[in-house]
């Protein structure tokens, strides 16, 4: 005799426990958490490389960063001068999970004001893994070309801020990042936009105060 | 592919409870996904089927029930279902953001 049982429960309840359980840890040391996601090469790590480079001696800076494999990432950034990277492989899952970024932050040290998480390169699946974070950042190069918000709106609508990097290949792309930008506020008209160029600076300041005014408030 | 870790996750709650209700076995599970999820059904089952394998839900079918985001248009009023990507009214044009069609959860299994 077969029965049906009734269970309604949330296929990423674990998951979500966790990053409850951390989203409660954070609120509690009053550390701001930040989950950024972009496609492979659309720059996360040179960007962050130059945030540290202009931040990190008013806000001490905490970066998880994530990776299918090697430790490349967390090398650069710790070259930068950060002080408190961490990396994780996820050995070749194509998302981090709120465990993941539990046990990698048991391995950071000192006293944070900001948390980086960078994520794994990939604009479909880390959308769905809620990671503990106060805000999600999605970065996006101009070489990726006008067409990817329309391509990929779940990822531009689940973030609240859109970093457009590699403003200075404009001229060469004969990309307009304004143009850009009007793409990315049609499937989300909510985002707070900034639009930089890692490489030589540009926009930076803008960028930069937005963290740092994530500390001061 | 985060299907995979979706799967593991199902089977993960559907071996739980099939314990803490003393079933031999698992005959049917039922998910609903919402078309704004970023879950593809095809892919879903597929994982779902490597999964189960040398469980107690080795012969289980995996029934998806897709449900659809909806979105209100400010400038015209108007309320309709919408497609992962669509982003304007269908009436007025008008840039519309859709609510809900995130949905993942487990409604119901059969077990016996």
């Amino acid at each position: 005799m077969s029965k049906i049982v009734r269970l309604e429960k949330k296929i990423l309840e674990k998951n979500d426990e966790v990053a409850a359980r951390l989203r409660k840890k954070f609120n509690g040391l009053g550390l701001k958490v930040i989950n950024i996601m972009s496609s492979p090469g659309a720059g996360k790590t040179t960007l962050l490389e130059e945030t540290i480079k202009r931040i990190s001696n008013r806000v001490s800076l905490g970066i998880i960063v994530g990776d299918l494999a090697t430790d490349l990432d967390a090398a650069r950034m710790e070259r930068a001068g950060c002080a408190a990277v961490v990396q994780i492989n996820s050995g070749g899952r194509c998302h981090l999970e709120a465990a993941m970024v539990e046990k990698a932050y048991e391995e950071v040290k000192g006293k944070l004001d900001i948390l980086i998480i960078e994520n794994i390169g990939n604009l479909v699946c880390p959308a769905g893994f809620d990671l503990g974070e106060d805000e999600r950042v999605m970065v996006a190069a101009l070489t990726e070309g006008l067409d990817k918000p329309k391509k990929y709106p779940g990822m531009y609508r689940q973030c609240g801020h859109l970093v457009i990097n590699k403003i200075d290949l404009a001229q060469v792309l004969n990309i307009d990042p304004e143009q850009f930008e009007h793409e990315a506020l049609t499937v989300n008209p909510k985002l707070r936009v900034f639009k930089t160029s890692a490489a030589n600076g540009n926009g930076l300041g803008e960028w930069c105060g937005w963290l740092e005014s994530m500390v001061k408030g | 592919m985060h299907e995979l870790s979706i799967a593991e996750s199902i089977i993960d709650i559907v071996l739980d409870s099939a314990k803490s209700n003393s079933a031999g076995k698992v005959i049917k599970v039922t998910v609903v996904v919402g078309n704004c999820s970023g879950v593809v059904p095809e892919s879903l089952r597929y994982c779902f089927d490597v999964i189960k394998r040398e469980t107690a839900a080795d012969d289980a079918e995996l029934v998806v029930t897709e449900v659809s985001a909806m979105a209100h248009c400010e400038s015209c009023g108007g309320d309709f279902k919408v497609g992962q990507y669509d982003y304007v009214c269908p009436k007025c044009g008008d840039i519309i953001m859709p609510t809900g069609g995130r949905e993942l959860h487990i409604s119901e299994m059969e077990i016996e």
